[in-house]
């Protein structure tokens, strides 16, 4: 796939991982052992189907018509291959997933709010303000991780 | 990357909208509606008789009369209630206008949010502009108000290329001010109006407020004499609007009429080329190069001219041509086959001017949509000012690289070589050279390092020499479009 993308493009492949992500975080809020954790990763999964939400109504609310200027430099195929190489992967346990997606999503979104800072400020600030938001959602798992090091 | 869905794959026989009712019209005469991309029938819409349009017209005269007692407080409602209405539907009429008129998704999108903001500056004018003046004293005892009334019922005559937006640069402004329409948009790209009208629909106007009529030359001469109505407001091509401007004046109307162009875009040695050639592919390639802002003229100020043409080249020939519904789709096709045979006349006419033809957009090939009227990007080089390809309007995706030494005679050329005045462009790191341009280019919409110099709706659409004719412009104009003054001189 090559590395160039529509503003369309690029946000359509954005929902779509919020949506896995959001999936994948209620199917192993399921599996955990702390209750905690499990409340968590089930607010983190609402909370992710709400920035669809969110994602949806900024991009229509602020693009303009600056449509063919096309996006690269992202890499985005690479960052797909890496959620689905997660989320599928047997070797890894389901909290330190958790992470490393909140880690990769976040990493994404300061790169494509940069990209698209000219065609949607709007949607592009409310990535910057996700990419945050994701990197508070971390911290708080790796305290969970951290939490269950010390219990174990 | 997958397809949207299409909001219907058939719309029938088009009705027309009159007294706040869908009518089906007695007219014997269609004409299809195309889903350009496809080549595939997508709908029939009729040429409304003359008895259906005078019906419109007498419907939107005998709104008015009650429309403009209504308090403008109560109008604005309607106008607030029509932007969240059209917040619903924004999706629906982006993808219907990608689909009749082969814009990609993105621009159809632009489009609908720019019809919005017209919506969002009618609101705001409503408080503000249409409100009049008054000086106390202007003589002993004497004070002097200015009060604007609404004129009555006008007709907006929408292009093809903007089959949504054209026409919302006149009817929410219209309707705040407490005047009456009767819409009629391009018969090649009618589906996108129809499904705005849904909207204007589901507002529950008072019958006859808004009017929506199809057809071609007829239809719109029939609206223009119409004794009942007090102007028009149209888009379209330069020889059209002419026509339109005059019949206009023959009748005694008011009349903006917003016309073709032939766009300069020129670019300076100081320019970043790597910032700038995106802004460049949409400017000339957007809408598939059909719209009155596109470049058309893409003029190399000195040594920047080899890498500019490398670099132009380049970017543009790997666009992604197809269904503008796929969203990783760069450049739609052509409206219709007429106008595809139109601008391919164009490219063999350079060839045979001497132009030489660095990218050849002729035989471009979509294989999903191989019945598609497409044309890839073309690029002509070595092309001079007085060739029929830098003068005439060609809309559609075809680039003439001119060569010049100086800014001082690109700014000539702009001024003299063209009898239009759209739109021109500069791409400059020179804050002296911009503000020259600025200042000397005879266009009523100027871009300095923007490659689309469009203006927001709560700024009039600009337009000089025989891209415009008439006064007011489109948007924020319309407030004196739709209004006149009265001037009460009073003593107590």
């Amino acid at each position: 796939m090559e590395d160039r993308y529509t503003f369309s493009s690029l946000i359509s492949c954005i929902l779509n991982l919020e949506n896995q992500v959001a999936l994948f975080y209620r199917e192993i809020a399921q599996k955990v052992e702390i209750k905690e954790l499990s409340v968590f990763l089930l607010s983190l999964s609402e909370s992710y189907l709400r920035n669809i939400e969110l994602i949806n109504r900024r991009r229509r609310e602020t693009i303009v018509e600056m449509a063919i200027e096309p996006i690269s430099g992202l890499n985005l195929s690479s960052y797909i291959a890496k959620i689905n190489s997660i989320i599928s992967s047997g070797e890894i346990n389901n909290l330190d997933k958790a992470i490393q997606l909140n880690k990769i999503l976040e990493e994404l979104y300061v790169k494509a709010s940069f990209k698209i800072a000219s065609i949607s400020s709007d949607t592009s600030e409310l990535l910057s303000r996700l990419s945050r938001r994701k990197s508070d959602e971390r911290r708080k798992l790796e305290e969970f991780k951290a939490y269950s090091s010390s219990v174990s | 990357m997958a397809i949207l869905p299409e909001v219907q794959s058939y719309y029938g026989r088009l009705k027309l909208y009159i007294n706040g009712t869908w009518v089906d019209s007695k007219s014997s005469y269609t004409q299809p509606v195309m889903n350009p991309a496809k080549d595939e029938v997508i709908a029939e819409t009729p040429f409304a008789t003359m008895d259906e349009v005078n019906k419109a017209v007498k419907a939107a005269v005998e709104a008015f009369e009650k429309w403009k007692e209504t308090p403008i407080t109560t109008r604005v409602q309607y106008i607030y209630r029509l932007k969240q209405i059209m917040e619903d539907h924004f999706e629906e009429i982006s993808r219907i206008t990608t689909q009749n008129h082969g814009k990609i998704i993105d621009e159809a999108r632009g489009e609908s949010r720019r019809l919005i903001e017209n919506i969002e500056t009618a609101c705001a004018i409503a408080y503000t502009l249409a409100k009049g003046e008054h000086i106390d004293q202007v003589a002993s005892e004497i004070d002097e108000t200015l009060i604007r009334e609404p004129l009555g019922v006008f007709a907006v005559i929408g292009p093809f290329n903007f089959p949504a937006l054209a026409p919302f640069w006149f009817i929410p402004q219209a309707l705040v001010l407490g005047c009456t329409l009767v819409v009629k948009p391009s018969e090649i790209t009618p589906l996108p109006m129809m499904w705005c009208f849904k909207a204007l629909d589901e507002l529950e106007l008072p019958p006859g407020v808004v009017n929506l009529v199809y057809g071609s030359r007829e239809v719109s001469e029939a609206l223009i004499r119409h004794p009942d109505i007090q102007g028009i407001a149209f888009v379209g091509s330069t020889p059209t609007g002419k026509y339109v401007y005059r019949l206009a004046g023959e009748y005694g109307k008011r009349a903006i009429v917003q016309a073709g162009a032939k766009n300069y875009i020129v670019v300076m040695p100081d320019t970043d080329l790597d910032k700038i050639i995106p802004a460049l592919l949409t400017s000339f390639f957007g809408n598939t190069g059909q719209r009155c802002l596109s470049g058309s003229n893409l003029v190399a100020v000195g040594e920047v001219y080899e890498s500019l043409k490398r670099k132009f080249v380049e970017a543009a020939s790997r666009l992604k041509l197809g269904y503008g519904l796929d969203e990783s789709v760069e450049m739609g096709p052509i409206v219709s086959m007429n106008a595809k045979n139109r601008v391919i006349n164009y490219i063999e006419k350079g060839i045979s001017e001497g132009a030489k033809l660095i990218l050849d957009g002729r035989n471009a090939y979509v294989a999903e949509y191989p019945k598609g009227y497409f044309i890839g990007p073309t690029i002509f080089d070595d092309v001079t000012p007085d060739m029929i390809i830098a003068r005439d309007e060609i809309f559609g995706p075809v680039a003439n690289i001119i060569r010049v030494d100086r800014l001082n005679e690109a700014i000539e050329m702009i001024n003299t070589k063209t009898s239009y005045g759209n739109a021109a462009c500069i791409f400059t790191s020179s804050g002296r050279e911009a503000r020259e341009f600025r200042r000397r280019v005879k266009c009523g919409n100027i871009g300095i390092n923007v490659g689309i110099a469009a203006p927001m709706a709560f700024f009039p659409f600009g337009g000089w020499r025989e891209s415009f004719f008439g006064i007011l412009h489109g948007q924020i104009d319309c407030v004196d479009f739709f209004t006149d003054k009265k001037i009460v001189i009073a003593r107590w």
